[in-house]
């Protein structure tokens, strides 16, 4: 008869590839952190205030689409400019972009400072760089599908609806990189701005107020020298509700609305030269409030 | 080619404001599983993290697996585990997904780390729960998710910063069966830090005791085999025919008075001498205890 025994511990060793490389580090706590932060494997309460806003967002550019399937080419051919031009688009879900970056972006870090996540991390390899940068990169994505996507919806739309669909592509060849950069400048200024603040607690209420407060103030400040001072629109550069906002204007280049009230008034902007320095103060200050809070503070 | 010591520290420094936090350690560590004892402040966690090159030294060299901590602190950290004292992990994600997450920041591919999750997750006895969310955990399984985590990549050595703190009586004994699986079943060296004296004991093999930043002592738990052990016998009767048979036996003897006797013993098979000699001349061994203090009087002492 056979001495032979089943021993089932069901672990042996790993004897597979271990990957080091800061690439991957960063993408996969960029992934996880996203995931988590758009509700992934969570209750669908969690997914409600990501999907929700990511939906209003689109709203604009699904009705003016709508509005021209409605009234038809011929009619819409014969208004004296678009229904929803690009770069008041901005202007028009600048709060959906501001709700999103108080509300969802202090969702990637502060429930790691929470519940003190952070010690398991960096007892693996992964650096406090590498993980600010994994942050970044989970908070980027999301915002810059917000601030990207309904423009680049309105578009393809626009060029569906169009009586020469090529004619309109080449009419209009310079906004396709201008909508992608200016998406990308509002959700970099903003996501660096809502984690550096969010940073500095570890409760999402906190980080959230925080930020809302931030831009209230300095749209109090702003306005106080603009009227006061009399300092003209280049008060307008405190103004971080629309700091980025005014620059990837710009960028996407001013079109003349059918509509020129409201959100989609046209507004008097600051120096694009003082535009481009202020925003990049505000990136430089945002990533070095970040180093520094997840700076190694020992070895 | 020989393998280096598991962790070799020498004149290892280190102050924080007024407090010496590590007392000049010199020390090594080889064993399969050493305990790291002594009372809380006594610098038993600086010394784990200086260990994972968490924490610079001030003065000092400290090697692990053979790395410099001080400049190989990434290389060190791939190769070891670690399960910090306190709540540390996220309550809304599952062991599972924890595990993975944790499996893939170590380089381990997608596939690898759900492997490596479950087979972890099982190791320590989480199986059926493994897709339940931590904050639904109690603090033991907690715990367990704890070295699930630090074990998934396959590390030479984890470490365990104080795994029994806050846990009931029976939590406790199934964390110490498992930190005791660890070691012995699964070939993984282990270095656990601990204030409670019987923890060690029944997980390590050799016990490193601190206190005020400085090691007191080091040692293995069990008598070497073959080493000596002096035993003092104290009989009812005088003690003389009773040592005369001891001797006769091969017996090394010293009387220290009529009724007392040291007994000098190398194995198991010397101690059943010293019953039969005491059965067979009748003197009525009353005692029969180590000369000297035990190996828990020595701890205890040490430890302060």
């Amino acid at each position: 008869m056979s001495a032979a025994k089943i021993h089932d511990v069901r672990y042996r060793p790993f004897d597979g590839e271990q990957k080091n490389s800061t690439r991957r580090a960063v993408l996969s706590m960029a992934r996880w952190s996203a995931l988590r932060a758009l509700g992934a494997r969570r209750p669908w309460t969690a997914k409600i205030v990501p999907v929700g806003l990511a939906l209003i967002a689109l709203g604009p550019a699904i009705t003016a689409l709508g509005v021209k399937a409605l009234l038809g080419t011929n009619i819409t051919q014969q208004l004296p400019g678009d229904i929803v031009p690009y770069a008041p688009y901005y202007q028009l879900i600048g709060f959906v972009i501001l709700a999103y970056a108080a509300i969802v972006i202090p969702e990637t870090i502060c429930p790691d400072r929470r519940s003190r996540v952070l010690d398991l991390y960096l007892s693996t390899a992964l650096s406090p760089r590498e993980y600010v940068a994994g942050k970044i990169l989970a908070s980027l994505t999301p915002l810059l599908a917000v601030t990207t996507l309904p423009l680049v919806f309105l578009y393809v739309g626009n060029v569906f609806f169009a009586t020469y669909p090529l004619g309109y592509v080449q009419g209009h060849l310079r906004e396709i990189p201008a909508i992608f950069g200016g998406g990308l400048l509002i959700a970099l200024v903003y996501t660096l701005l809502g984690l550096a603040i969010a940073s500095l607690t570890s409760r999402r209420a906190f980080a959230t107020v925080g930020f809302v407060l931030l831009l209230i103030v300095s749209s109090l400040v702003s306005g106080v020298l603009s009227h006061v001072a009399n300092l003209g629109p280049n008060a307008r550069l405190f103004n971080l509700q629309f700091l980025p906002v005014w620059l990837a204007q710009k960028m996407v280049g001013q079109t003349t609305s059918v509509i020129n009230d409201g959100p989609l008034a046209p507004m008097q902007t600051p120096d694009l030269s003082l535009l481009i320095l202020m925003n990049a103060i505000l990136i430089v200050g945002s990533l070095a409030i970040l180093f520094l809070r997840y700076r190694r503070t020992d070895a | 080619m020989l393998e280096p010591a598991t962790i070799e520290i020498v004149g290892a420094s280190r102050r924080y404001g007024t407090i010496q936090a590590l007392d000049n350690v010199a020390l090594t560590i080889d064993a399969p599983a050493t305990g790291l004892l002594g009372q809380n402040g006594a610098g038993k966690s600086t010394l784990m993290k200086a260990i994972l090159g968490l924490v610079r030294l001030d003065t000092g060299d400290l090697r692990v697996l053979g790395h410099d901590a001080r400049r190989e602190g990434e290389q060190i950290r791939r190769r070891i585990g670690y399960a910090p004292e306190h709540e540390c992990l996220p309550p809304e994600l599952t062991a599972a997904d924890l595990v993975r997450h944790l499996a893939e920041l170590r380089g381990l591919s997608r596939a690898d780390a759900i492997r490596r999750a479950s087979e972890v997750l099982f190791a320590v006895g989480l199986e059926e729960e493994r897709s339940r969310v931590i904050g639904s955990f109690s603090l033991g399984m907690r715990q367990r998710v704890k070295i699930a985590q630090a074990l998934v990549h396959s590390p030479d050595l984890i470490i365990l910063d104080e795994p029994t703190n806050g846990l009931d009586p029976t939590q406790r004994n199934e964390m110490l069966d498992v930190i005791r699986r660890v070691s012995r079943d699964l070939g993984v060296r282990v270095l656990i830090s601990s204030h409670i004296l019987d923890d060690i004991r029944r997980t390590c093999d050799a016990v490193v005791v601190m206190r005020a930043g400085a090691v007191t002592l080091a040692r293995p738990l069990q008598a070497a085999a073959g080493e000596a052990d002096v035993l003092r016998a104290e009989t009812v009767m005088e003690a003389a025919p009773f040592v005369a048979r001891l001797v006769a036996a091969g017996l090394a003897c010293d009387p220290i008075d009529e009724r007392t006797t040291r007994v000098t013993i190398r194995s198991d098979r010397d101690r059943e001498q010293i019953r039969d000699a005491a059965a067979e001349t009748g003197v009525g061994l009353l005692r029969l205890h180590p000369d000297g203090p035990s190996i828990e009087d020595e701890l205890l002492a040490a430890i302060g």
